[in-house]
């Protein structure tokens, strides 16, 4: 009899199961799992092994040093990573424009006139129509005071405020005027510019100044003139209010970045394809796909993809001790995506969708130093240390202790860096295909869909659903469902869409409506997952027919979502496939395959 | 009977004008109504919670000196909405804001 603890460290979590072994009886005494110190194949893994280590024995109630052999899986050597890279740019060559939703512009409609901030009023001269521009060191009744009084001998059209007190000023008004408030820069309005500004009806959007036609009217441009400010109409569709200033030189510009070139070379005769990033998704995907197997793959010096594909390269070369010459990236994904980015040069922080492409890669060597990590571990341990059996081999002897399964099998190994999927027949034969994109790439879609600055914000959209506090009794869940508190909740709740975490609700800092979050996260994770779940599988299936597979386990951390099983279930039913959660040992859901794999294999040792 | 209108109430008992003026710019320029109304107490929870039921639309204020105190109906009377002290022009203004807020079920303004 012996006690065995089998060891899978992953990209971001490692896991222990331990068990006890007579002969080719396999007793389970219980299973941990802690993050994962420093990076994967590391000695750095160790302190991170041995809490787990520690954390299973105290469940079983026995000791560290009651554990006879430490079984550690033979890490695929694949790390994944990815990066965006932005196709279109806005920039304003010279500050003419502002666009924005302020919670509470005043007086509706457009106006023309030429601006002037009320410091330099007494300039002011009754021969042409004014737009007044206010900062906050100016009250709400002061300005009132003074354009009331202007607009006695002068044509006062609008107004243009720094404060948000466009309803307290329009109030006190004698002559009513379209108001624009909450401008951060007003400092940056030049004076004495021919402008217009529009207000948006209640509950409506701009529509002059999103009209390119519109702004020509206002501001009287000329054919020429006109497209140029295309850009700036195009910018301002969907805001609740507007201004534009005209200025001698050119408004603004839409660049087509240059995204760069990325390089393909098939194992095949060596033949070398290229595609320009920005001929977009699919179109690298089609090449990708007519490439076959990928020896390696290259982008454009100074790119995005470039530095992403060097960086990956030197930090699998610093962790192997092979050449970085030696090291190749051995899958692509790449997917289209819209990003919010700031517009150069705006004035109240305007965004514009510009177009991008997400890209996950990932690089493989012959293999990870998981001997070092044996070495290590068995200094610290009266244990034996070992490595043993290849991960997806592991993988799919833990997964095969899921009630309902059966051979041929094949399992779907969903991470944060790359999706893995193996195929085991009747025979005991195994095929197995690494593809890069998994868990990190949705997270990157998310931050970038919905221009959120902390990355972390966006694992958390990812990982919980939402709901929409309408009260502080009730709130309604992303599924249509409302949910009663017995006491009222906290006021910094009201009125926000919060995030479901399991103790407590997060609220999501920015002001974007929940079924728009849902949407993107939906897309988000249906694009990476279904497109590469359905890749690997293609590769290791007999013939390459899906059909062929009977039975599909999901296991890994992104299994354990709460909607990308359903969503594969969804889509692979349509070739037959019986696809869900995995659940190791009966207990331990879609976690810890691998580490009840290894304890398994020591029974047929 | 006369129709009451959608109004915050507001009961003040200060001599702090300009705090009660602040408050009242913050709901005015959200876009509601308000009254308010002088009154004798000093208890500011309570009194906020009977502007509450004096109003039509749920949502009362009490400022009782340098305190002012928001609260809505339903709510329990020492779980108000918001409470400022010695507040500044801006923190005044905050909390006017959130009583028209907290009626438009917009998520409210806080530190």
């Amino acid at each position: 009899m012996s006690i065995i603890a089998g060891v899978d460290i992953g990209n971001s979590t490692t896991e222990v199961c331990l068990g006890r072994v007579e002969g080719k009886k396999v007793t389970f005494l219980g299973s941990a799992s802690h993050i994962t110190t420093g990076t994967k194949g590391t000695v750095d893994n160790v302190p991170g092994i041995l809490s787990a280590l520690e954390e299973a024995c105290a469940g079983a109630s026995m000791k560290v040093d009651q554990i006879d052999m430490v079984r550690l899986n033979e890490s695929a050597p694949v790390i994944g990573d990815t990066a965006m890279e932005t196709i279109t740019e806005t920039i304003i060559t010279d500050s003419s424009m502002i666009g924005h939703n302020p919670s509470t512009p005043a007086g509706v409609g457009n106006a023309v006139g030429y601006t002037l901030h009320l410091e330099s009023l007494e300039k002011i001269s009754n021969a042409k129509p004014y737009i007044l521009v206010a900062n906050k060191s100016y009250s709400y009744e002061k300005i009132a005071e003074l354009v009331n009084r202007a607009a006695e001998y002068v044509d006062i059209t609008g107004l243009i405020l720094q404060a948000d007190e466009a309803v307290l000023v329009w109030n006190r008004l004698d002559k009513k005027i379209p108001i624009i408030d909450e401008v951060a820069r007003v400092d940056k309005i030049p004076d004495d510019k021919l402008a217009a500004i529009e207000v948006a009806l209640p509950g409506q959007v701009i529509r002059q100044l999103s009209n390119p036609y519109g702004i020509a009217t206002l501001l009287g441009l000329d054919a020429e003139e006109t497209r140029m400010v295309t850009p700036i109409a195009k910018s301002l569709i969907g805001k609740k209010s507007a201004v534009v200033i005209k200025s001698l030189h050119g408004y603004i510009g839409e660049n087509v970045l240059p995204a760069g070139e990325l390089y393909l070379k098939s194992s095949e005769g060596q033949k070398e394809y290229s595609i320009n990033v920005d001929a977009g998704a699919e179109k690298i995907m089609d090449l990708v796909a007519e490439v076959g197997k990928i020896a390696d793959a290259k982008g454009e010096k100074s790119t995005n993809v470039g530095n992403m594909f060097d960086r990956m390269k030197e930090s699998m070369s610093r962790l192997t001790g092979e050449a970085v010459t030696d090291i190749n990236i051995t899958d692509v994904l790449a997917i289209d995506t819209l990003a919010p980015v700031l517009i150069a040069g705006a004035l109240s922080g305007e965004t514009c969708m510009e177009k991008a492409v997400g890209i996950a890669a990932m690089v493989r060597t012959k293999q990870l130093p998981m001997q070092r990590i044996a070495d290590e571990l068995s200094g610290k341990l009266r244990a034996d240390v070992k490595v043993a059996g290849v991960e997806a081999a592991m993988a799919l002897l833990g997964a095969f202790t899921t009630p309902g399964t059966k051979l041929p099998l094949a399992i779907v190994d969903m991470g944060g860096g790359s999706t893995d999927a193996a195929i085991m027949n009747e025979q005991g034969e195994l095929r197995m295909i690494h593809k890069a994109g998994a868990g990190e790439l949705v997270t990157l879609l998310i931050k970038t869909e919905l221009g959120l600055r902390d990355r972390n914000e966006a694992e958390m959209l990812k990982k919980y659903p939402l709901a929409k506090v309408e009260s502080l009794y009730h709130m309604r869940l992303e599924n249509g469902a409302m949910q009663f508190f017995p006491e009222s909740i906290d006021p910094r709740y009201y009125g926000c869409v919060v995030m479901l975490h399991p103790e407590r609700m997060i609220r999501v800092e920015e002001d974007i409506p929940m079924e728009r979050i849902v949407e993107v996260r939906r897309d988000a994770k249906r694009k990476v997952f279904v497109t590469n779940v359905l890749r690997a599988l293609k590769e290791v299936a007999p013939q390459g027919d899906l059909k062929q597979i009977p039975n599909v386990v999901l296991v890994g951390g992104s299994a354990e979502d709460f909607e990308v099983p359903e969503m594969l279930t969804e889509a692979l039913s349509g070739y037959r496939i019986v696809c869900g959660r995995g659940n190791i040992r009966e207990t331990e859901g879609p976690r810890n395959a691998v580490a009840t794999g290894l304890v398994l294999s020591s029974s047929a040792e | 009977m006369l129709a009451k209108k959608p109004e915050i109430i507001l009961f003040t008992n200060t001599t702090n004008e300009q705090f009660v003026k602040e408050i009242c710019a913050g709901i005015e320029e959200d876009g509601l109504l308000y009254r308010c109304i002088e009154v004798e107490g000093r208890d500011a929870n309570g009194l906020a919670k009977e502007a509450c039921s004096e109003a039509t639309i749920g949502v009362g204020i009490s400022v009782v000196e340098q305190m002012a105190v928001l609260t809505a109906e339903n709510l329990e009377i020492h779980k108000p909405l918001q409470v400022v002290k010695d507040a500044d022009k801006e923190q005044a203004r905050v909390l006017g804001k959130n009583a028209a807020r907290y009626i438009k079920k917009m998520p409210l303004v806080m530190e």
